[in-house]
């Protein structure tokens, strides 16, 4: 089921420039991929009367926010236990090692986008270049973030939620299926994870627990302007996947390593 | 809710579970085909330098601290080991009499093991010659050796003198392998710079493949009027001719991504050493040989 349903969203690039380039759009442009389910977001948070409390409905998506700070170094801690290439790898011959025995791989059917940044990324296998992070991506670290994100809205508000889960679903992650960036597998995986990680924190600090949050939450009534400046940044971060941050550390664990 | 996030946990870790595959080897030239000739079960450890020699492979066992020869399918032979005062044995040559030359980039200096199997330095680590490195019999009869903290490539006549080669001048960082092309010319890998050095027989320097993205090159061996590259840092295996350029053969990842030391057999199949793990003392020897045409 998982290599069928790869195949027939595979099957809907390489044929059309047009399309190519709508999905290339929905990869490569952080305002495509991620723009209307922070949007969404905003919309849950702003939303006047109506639905639940905006105490209880800004509460939910503080939590929100901070669930994907957990959820960025637990994929990648899972996704590394084992190898497991992009689908667009196995379009190439390849070997397997497993219990000790290197078994040929028939290359697989696979369409290649004749637009946006895969092309480059098909090419540059051809000149004996992968990326390190093409090679372990089950679970979906995107599928994780933005299914994490969206329920969260879900959570807070049922109409901008459901918004914001049929755009991850559909844009943000089914063009990665599309595109050979993951397989059907790796995106419910990282589904799952992203739900059960925003699922335990909601938990954590539902009924009573919440209560913590309310100097936090009270805060961002006072100050609106400066919470909706940090709003913007953390969610800005959040549609980039961390990256930032990611790379914070990397900078920061380097500096370490020259000063010591 | 207690039920459902139990569900959804059980679901994502069982995903999660079980063994995978260890590595995947992908094939650009697709006219080459892989096979695993051998792992540490045979006998080595986690070897670096190859060199084909008598029907079998010499090898330079750098997990093992030994030089070792194997005929595949056969049981491995310890030539030299650290009795003799090897610690990480690098590359090797082998001359007319069978004497086999080779580095240690620890212990330093120039070793031989003559044909009764006896070892005895060639060159000992002293001023020079602390760290060595790469290393290729030339024409001449001397034996050229890196040295990757002089930056220099000395050659060691056979009496023992060792002189400057090329100096530090020359800009060469870590002179990694070296092999010589039919009509003498010298080329050097330097991968702490990552360049692919040519010194042609009139004693220029030239820089064939320097400043590529994705190219860091560690062993060298000629096979069918070309020379084909490790490369450990990226996991793959390049291909060049003065007339093609570079191109890449294969891409090597997981347990198989430190592709190490290279020889040819004289059919043109390579053979491909892999460092698994240096300090566990794992590794595998895989062939790369021409697909039949139908």
């Amino acid at each position: 089921m998982n290599e069928a349903l790869f195949h027939a969203l595979n099957g809907l690039v390489g044929r059309s420039w047009l399309v190519d380039s709508l999905v290339a759009l929905a990869l490569d442009n952080l305002l495509v991929k991620a723009g209307p389910i922070c949007a969404c977001f905003l919309y849950a948070w702003y939303r006047g009367v109506g639905g639940k409390p905006e105490e209880v409905r800004r509460r939910i998506l503080l939590l929100t926010l901070a669930s994907l700070f957990l959820i960025a170094p637990l994929s990648k801690t899972l996704s590394e236990q084992h190898l497991a290439p992009r689908p667009f790898l196995m379009g190439e011959t390849s070997y397997v090692l497993a219990d000790g025995t290197l078994a040929p791989h028939p290359a697989m059917p696979f369409n290649t986008m004749q637009s946006g940044d895969m092309m480059g990324r098909v090419a540059d296998l051809g000149e004996g270049r992968v990326a390190s992070n093409d090679l372990v991506t089950f679970p979906s670290d995107h599928a994780a973030f933005f299914i994490s994100l969206a329920l969260g809205i879900f959570l807070a508000c049922r109409r901008a939620g459901a918004v914001a889960l049929g755009w991850a679903i559909v844009v943000t992650l089914g063009s990665r299926v599309a595109a050979g960036l993951h397989w059907p597998l790796d995106i419910a995986a990282g589904g799952l994870l992203g739900a059960a990680v925003l699922l335990v924190v909601q938990f954590a600090f539902a009924g009573r627990r919440g209560r913590v949050l309310r100097p936090v939450v009270g805060w961002t009534f006072r100050y609106p302007g400066l919470a909706a400046a940090l709003l913007f940044l953390a969610l800005l971060e959040a549609a980039n996947t961390m990256q930032t941050l990611k790379r914070a550390m990397e900078i920061g664990s380097s500096l370490a390593e020259r000063l010591l | 809710m207690k039920r459902g996030l139990s569900l959804l946990l059980g679901l994502l870790l069982a995903s999660c579970g079980g063994s995978g595959p260890e590595a995947y080897v992908f094939m650009v030239d697709h006219s080459f085909r892989a096979e695993l000739v051998g792992g540490s079960e045979a006998g080595f450890a986690a070897p670096d330098a190859l060199v084909w020699h008598h029907g079998g492979l010499l090898i330079a066992d750098e997990g093992g601290s030994a030089i070792r020869y194997w005929r595949p399918g056969g049981p491995v032979q310890t030539l030299a080991g650290p009795g003799q005062g090897l610690r990480s044995p690098e590359d090797m040559a082998v001359d007319g009499a069978g004497n086999i030359y080779f580095s240690d980039d620890d212990a330093g200096g120039v070793r031989r093991i003559d044909a009764q199997r006896r070892t005895t330095w060639l060159a000992p680590p002293g001023r020079g010659l602390r760290s060595s490195e790469g290393l290729a019999l030339a024409p001449s009869g001397r034996i050229l050796v890196g040295d990757q903290r002089d930056h220099r490539i000395y050659a060691v006549a056979p009496d023992g003198n060792a002189a400057t080669f090329i100096g530090p001048e020359a800009g060469i960082g870590k002179p990694e392998s070296m092999a010589f092309d039919a009509e003498g010319n010298l080329y050097v890998a330097d991968n702490e710079a990552d360049i692919l050095y040519l010194i042609t027989r009139d004693g220029r320097l030239h820089r064939p493949v320097a400043g590529r993205e994705g190219f860091s090159p560690e062993s060298l061996t000629f096979a069918d009027g070309a020379l084909y590259i490790t490369d450990s840092r990226n996991g793959t295996l390049h291909r060049y001719s003065p007339r093609d350029g570079l191109s890449a053969v294969a891409v090597f990842t997981g347990e198989l991504a430190n592709v190490q030391g290279i020889a040819a057999d004289p059919a043109g199949n390579l053979y491909v050493s892999v460092q698994a793990s240096l300090d566990e003392g794992r590794g595998y020897i895989l062939r790369l040989s021409r697909q039949r045409r139908p």
